[in-house]
């Protein structure tokens, strides 16, 4: 039964070298906020399933290097739905409900989650991976069939879509050395 | 080639743009930027900036400035096409010499955020304000820019050749006018 591994898409050199190494500089110049977990939203309480920061992108930003970027990695996120529908075509996009930069300093993770939720219509998560200069911080499915860990080498430029049902907790592993730069965009 | 040609290897055109154009292009590209999911420049550009060759507005403006362009140039000339980007945080421009096409060059600054940003013709710094261009041989003159510090400025290149000189067949840049793409130039 290889649904699961089968459900989630790697694709790699999505984005060219040239454009990860410019969006990297451009995340280090960005300043990030803590990221929040929907319980804590709920609960106003802080917990510790979490340690990451992030940094919105949008296309209605104030700042025009902002929506660059949101458009620019929407281009190859639709691009990417593309190959996803090759396998899926039951799948039909209907929009980017958010786009974040993700930033998992030395000691940073996410314990394992799924991305669906009661008020947020996600259907199709993606993670896009901007380096691999760090240690730890692996991204992770649980396959609940099989009882096993999947484990996504990390790779500059590797793309990620999932579906973002119950059928795919994942995490990010604490990050023990440097620091880990994502994009992460969900849709619907 | 006409003999004021050699009078100057560069020149800063004060104004080129009137209030009312500079507000009009500036409008236009702001909105096209925000909307261009599908125009990305990763040839020429290090952060695949938006950018459009051809683009109606500014294939106006290229035939609408001719008459300014002859004035300043001393020259009869010929457009042959428009180029314009809309430069982002950490974005350059390397070093190099333009094709037939671009022997008589017009790089405008059309919008900026108001961070300054020098452009170098034969090694000489040149700074712009929002509607002044600078006309420089394109296929003469090396020409460059540094990293971009700012967030965003846009820029429009307007092109002509010497009617009398070496690269007069580029009229148009070989399309059949002004306004088309060059892939469409036998589909319409």
């Amino acid at each position: 039964m290889e649904l699961i591994k089968k459900s989630i898409l790697v694709l790699d050199d999505v984005i060219g070298v040239t454009q990860v190494s410019q969006l990297l500089k451009y995340a280090n110049s960005v300043e990030f906020n803590r990221a929040v977990t929907v319980g804590e939203i709920i609960t106003k309480e802080k917990n510790n399933h979490r340690v990451t920061k992030n940094f919105p992108l949008s296309r209605l930003s104030g700042s025009l290097s902002n929506v660059h970027w949101y458009n620019f990695i929407a281009n190859k996120f639709k691009n990417s739905i593309l190959t996803f529908q090759e396998s899926f075509p039951y799948y039909h996009f209907n929009k980017i409900n958010n786009m974040e930069i993700l930033k998992y300093e030395n000691n940073g993770y996410y314990k394992y989650h799924i991305d669906e939720g009661e008020n947020l219509n996600r259907i199709l998560s993606c993670i896009l991976l901007l380096n691999n200069d760090y240690e730890g911080g692996e991204l992770c499915f649980y396959d609940q069939i099989n009882k096993k860990e999947i484990t996504i080498d990390k790779k500059v430029g590797r793309m990620i879509l999932w579906p973002s049902n119950f059928l795919f907790p994942h995490a990010v592993k604490p990050v023990t050395k440097g620091t880990r730069f994502s994009v992460v965009i969900w849709a619907s | 080639m006409g003999q004021l040609k050699k009078d100057f290897k560069f020149k800063i055109i004060k104004n080129f743009l009137d209030d009312n154009e500079r507000r009009l292009i500036k409008n236009y590209c702001t909105s096209y930027h925000i909307n261009n999911q599908n125009n990305f420049d990763i040839s020429q550009n290090n952060n695949g900036d938006t950018s459009k060759y051809s683009d109606p507005l500014m294939e106006s403006l290229l035939l609408c400035k001719l008459s300014k362009i002859q004035e300043e140039s001393g020259l009869k000339l010929l457009p042959t096409y428009s180029f314009w980007r809309m430069y982002t945080k950490f974005a350059d421009l390397k070093p190099h010499k333009d094709r037939p096409s671009c022997e008589c060059s017009v790089t405008v600054q059309i919008a900026s955020d108001g961070t300054k940003w020098p452009i170098k013709i034969d090694g000489e710094e040149i700074i712009l304000e929002d509607g002044d261009a600078a006309l420089y041989w394109g296929t003469e003159v090396e020409h460059s820019r540094e990293e971009f510090l700012g967030d965003y400025q846009s820029q429009v290149f307007l092109h002509y050749v010497d009617a009398n000189g070496p690269f007069k067949e580029y009229i148009y840049d070989k399309r059949v006018f002004a306004g088309i793409d060059l892939e469409k130039n036998i589909n319409f």
